[in-house]
């Protein structure tokens, strides 16, 4: 599986996160803007890549803006922005 | 609690919206149907932020000062960035006061370059390190790795690649030790891009030190000199030095240009306009300005504008007298050919319809 659109889920308000996701031939790519990338950067990118392998995604771009969202938060964008980047139509 | 909506056209939120500009101090722009307006209301139904997306372009944004450190930012930014998103756009930027910057700074957007009145700033599905900018500049390094210090640099639109061009390139290919030829890629003139990149690179093709280079999203185009392709002459000139300062601040450096050549402007303002801002910009970043007289034909200067004109009353044959043997044959293949298959005469007809501005 890949990500074969643009597509994006949360927001950049307080507290949320927002997850914007593309096609991107030749595997994963993932990025992160966050207040706190120095302490979690690598747990939020490691979530990503925990749940593109749940999904059996292998291609896509991934970016995260976060501006202090919770785990459970993140989670949850990332699994909307990667269903409606996986969905071929709407 | 605050809600948001679009805001239409002929609506009563359209006077409210300006209202609030206005009362901010800000200037109205006038909006195309394509643009999109968010408007940010209160629970009195009360306009309290507003931002616009004009293209992949997030601008004219406002808040009432009372309503400021709400998240009202965020909120508007947000919901711009997802309407981009979602007409497929990946590379957003957002124009505004310098003071601003940061507000748009904290919503992960990363600043290109700002003047005194003026500010970009850039957000790229692929992320800061790989998108937008940075991507371009690295192609620009990969570009000039093993090449000189100190080469020069012409920002040509070549619409078409006449002898006037052919002149500006050969006297400062002469003058530098390896010479970057930039042709504007933005694709909103008479001449497609490809076409102008092609006929730049056949008529240069026998100067060994000359290398032409794409402009990307960054040497006049629509990010970064929206004016340049609009009539919009009274900002012109803030664009004309956000484009200098990211030249002589981003793109010079990853080439190593320490020169820039211009050809002298004869007929053209808002060329003219940038002429003489490159010469106050560049300078004080330790780039020379040099501008090179423009070759005559017959007593008058050469320029595209007049081989377009010719070309358009279908006096190609006149048009070669101002023109490199390699523009020449190309255009005459075009035309002939343009009974013949589709895509001369799509070509054909797009070179020779009038209104377009460079």
């Amino acid at each position: 599986m890949k990500i074969e659109k643009t597509a994006n889920a949360g927001s950049l308000e307080s507290s949320d996160a927002m997850v914007t996701v593309g096609p991107h031939p030749g595997g994963i790519e993932i990025a992160v803007t966050s207040p706190v990338d120095r302490q979690f950067g690598d747990r939020m990118r490691r979530t990503a890549r925990d749940i593109l392998a749940g999904k059996g995604i292998m291609e896509g771009l991934i970016r995260i803006d976060d501006r202090g969202a919770l785990d459970c938060t993140l989670r949850a964008r990332l699994e909307t922005a990667i269903e409606r980047g996986t969905t071929p139509r709407g | 609690m605050y809600s948001e909506r679009w805001i239409g056209d002929a609506e009563r939120e359209g006077a409210e919206r300006r209202k609030l500009l206005e009362s901010l101090a800000l200037s109205v722009p006038t909006t195309d149907p394509g643009d999109r307006i968010l408007g940010i209301y209160d629970e009195s139904d009360r306009l309290v932020g507003t931002g616009t997306l004009v293209g992949a372009t997030l601008q004219c944004f406002g808040t009432l000062p009372e309503c400021r450190d709400e998240g009202i930012a965020a909120r508007i930014v947000s919901a711009l960035v997802k309407e981009a998103i979602r007409q497929g756009r990946t590379e957003l930027s957002v124009f505004t006061k310098p003071e601003t910057a940061p507000v748009f700074g904290a919503l992960s957007f990363d600043l290109v370059a700002q003047t005194d009145e003026v500010a970009l700033l850039e957000w790229s599905v692929a992320g800061r390190e790989r998108g937008g900018l940075a991507s371009y500049l690295s192609f620009l390094s990969a570009v000039a790795e093993g090449g000189p210090d100190g080469a020069g640099s012409v920002v040509v639109n070549a619409n078409p690649f006449t002898l006037g061009h052919r002149y500006l390139l050969e006297t400062a290919a002469a003058r530098s030790p390896r010479l970057y030829v930039i042709v504007v890629e933005e694709d909103r003139s008479a001449f497609p891009f490809d076409l102008r990149f092609e006929l730049v690179r056949a008529g240069t093709s026998d100067l060994a030190n000359v290398s032409v280079l794409r402009g990307g999203a960054y040497v006049i185009s629509s990010r970064t000199f929206p004016s340049y392709f609009t009539r919009d002459d009274a900002v012109a000139r803030v664009h004309a030095k956000l484009d200098a300062t990211i030249f002589a601040g981003r793109i010079a450096p990853a080439l190593r240009v320490s020169e820039r050549f211009v050809g002298t402007e004869p007929f053209c303002p808002v060329t003219r306009t940038y002429n003489e801002t490159l010469k106050r910009v560049l300078p004080p970043a330790g780039i020379r300005v040099t501008e090179i007289p423009r070759v005559e034909h017959d007593g008058e200067a050469i320029s595209a504008s007049r081989v377009r004109e010719l070309i358009r009353e279908g006096r190609l044959a006149e048009a070669r007298l101002l023109l490199p043997a390699t523009t020449y044959d190309a255009l005459a293949a075009i035309e002939s050919g343009r009974d013949d298959d589709r895509r001369s005469a799509a070509l054909w007809s797009r070179i020779t319809r009038a209104g377009l501005r460079h």
